[in-house]
């Protein structure tokens, strides 16, 4: 009975770190060397997980530009009042000083028919054609700050109706509302781009899953001959779940760097229309920080993936 | 060393593929394994390597009965048995070298340990100079001789051997026959399943007759 203990070596008795490092080392090396072997296949499946993948973290590239964008923006609740044709500029110096007074507002700033004509010459570039009208169609504008505390939507709505009563006001346009509105859109986006990178994780898993099991199926008899000179499971799993590492690994860096290429496309083309808006906004590229999860990310998804066929593959052998 | 007690083998839908099988083989013996197709010598030899279990009865393996094991101690099972096999199952994308390397590369033998163990078996089978050559390249009876360097490589105290001599000539046979005659000198416990009866008997040693199952007379 004490023999029959002893005569067959457990596992964890002969347990060696050398040893294992090694095994860990040589297959580290074979699974690349198939990649090797086979560069079409390989680039092929990485390929499609790197598409796959850019689309999610291009689109969060694209929205944390765009809410950069939307932050730059003064974010005072600036209201713009329209007056009529006919006010003159005396009376539209008046309301203004009136508004000034106001114990709801903060400051204004009056925008004269000629100034304003001027600054939309120089910016619109429609300025051969407004050379060519006889009238001012502009009206005077006067720009409104309202006090720090009216900083809610009603009591801001409460001001607008009230100014809009005024028989000498055409049109009170709140400028902030279309900000919030971006904002609410930017947050929506941002929810979507998570669903978005579930869905798209999961056809990456699919993928990956797919790629090993063909891979399972052509070494078929590599994995019967191994399992009979008493390879264990997990030797037998290994290069397969390194294949899954290295598709993710690679997939996630083609990924970002197909992310980043874009993002300097369109680099040029987007810093110059900035300039036409007279703004200082540049795109920016991945941070280091993201690129590295997304990488993580997939190189998660390829183990995972490689892991669910290869342990269902033996324990089906097992049976 | 190995030890039948009482074994029988039914293949789901299948008949009886062993019925009551009795027999010991003790340490350092050689003994022959022989019967027409389908009398279950496969089925014999898998169940010492664990491809299959019995449905009933024991098969000890060093005193320890092997169809009780688990199944995250079956690799380790295996690799105190070397198995040859008619096919040959060598890996033909792999050297010489690599091929019988493989069991110790799964024990996680170092490098240096692996050269000179992979060397000392092929110098005994004969295809020493040829490590860095395919299976595909030599003729069956190297092939079959890298099976065998394969299974003495990691020195198991017992080698299994599955039709090897199958496909090849009578010299040729005869030449793989002594290889295990060698083995078994040294201390190697052998058991060798095959149908040619002629060379069996030529060679004296014990022999286990199945027929339809079941173990119809031992000799020697």
């Amino acid at each position: 009975m004490a023999n029959r203990r002893n005569s067959i070596k457990k596992p964890l008795q002969n347990f060696n770190l050398r040893s294992y490092i090694r095994i860990h080392l040589h297959t580290f090396f074979a699974s690349l060397g198939r990649f090797y072997r086979a560069p079409f296949n390989f680039m092929m499946t990485v390929s499609v997980i790197a598409i796959t993948l850019s689309l999610p973290s291009g689109l969060l590239v694209s929205i944390t530009n765009l809410k950069s964008l939307s932050d730059q923006i003064d974010l005072n609740n600036n209201i713009s009042i329209f007056l009529q044709q006919s006010v003159t500029f005396q009376q539209a110096v008046d309301l203004s000083q009136l508004l000034e007074n106001d114990d709801k507002i903060a400051n204004t700033t009056l925008i004269s028919k000629q100034d304003a004509l001027q600054e939309f010459r120089q910016y619109s570039g429609f300025g051969a054609a407004i050379r060519v009208l006889n009238d001012n169609p502009l009206p005077h504008v006067i720009q409104i700050t309202p006090i720090a505390n009216v900083n809610n939507s009603t009591q801001l709505q409460q001001l607008v109706t009230q100014l809009e009563q005024q028989p000498s006001i055409q049109l009170v346009q709140m400028d902030m509302g279309w900000l919030s509105r971006l904002q609410g859109i930017l947050d929506i986006a941002q929810r979507a781009v998570i669903l978005i990178t579930v869905l798209l994780g999961f056809a990456v898993l699919l993928i990956v899953s797919n790629t090993i099991r063909l891979e399972l199926q052509n070494r078929r008899d590599e994995i019967d001959i191994t399992r009979l000179v008493g390879a264990t499971r997990s030797f037998i799993m290994r290069p397969f779940i390194y294949s899954g590492f290295w598709y993710g690994f690679l997939g996630g860096v083609l990924a970002c760097i197909l992310v980043n290429l874009s993002v300097w496309l369109l680099d040029g083309p987007s810093s110059s229309l900035a300039q036409l808006y007279s703004s200082s906004f540049t795109i920016d590229y991945m941070t280091i920080s993201h690129a590295l999860l997304w990488v993580l990310f997939s190189i998660l998804l390829g183990i995972v993936g490689s892991w669910i066929v290869v342990s269902r593959y033996l324990s089906e052998l097992e049976r | 060393m190995l030890q039948f007690i009482n074994v029988s083998k039914r293949y789901p839908g299948g008949g009886d593929a062993l019925k009551n099988v009795n027999f010991e083989i003790k340490q350092g013996e050689m003994a022959f394994l022989t019967g027409h197709s389908g009398a279950g010598k496969s089925t014999l030899l898998k169940l010492i390597a664990l491809l299959e279990r019995s449905t009933q009865g024991q098969v000890m393996l060093d005193n320890q009965n092997i169809g009780r094991l688990s199944k995250r101690l079956v690799p380790y099972t295996r690799r105190k048995i070397g198995m040859i096999f008619q096919d040959h199952r060598l890996l033909h994308d792999q050297t010489v070298f690599d091929n019988v390397a493989l069991p110790l590369i799964i024990a996680g033998f170092n490098h240096h340990e692996i050269k000179r163990r992979v060397r000392a078996a092929l110098d005994k089978v004969g295809l020493l100079g040829k490590e860095q050559r395919y299976p595909i390249t030599l003729s069956g009876g190297e092939q079959q001789r890298i099976g065998i360097a394969r299974a003495v490589v990691n020195r198991p105290p017992m080698i299994l051997a599955d039709e090897p001599t199958g496909n090849l000539d009578p010299a040729l046979s005869e030449e793989i026959m002594q290889l295990f005659v060698q083995f078994n000198q040294v201390g190697v416990t052998v058991l060798i399943a095959s149908h040619d009866i002629s060379l069996i008997q030529q060679m004296g040693y014990r022999t286990l007759q199945l027929s339809q199952g079941e173990l119809v007379q031992a000799h020697g």
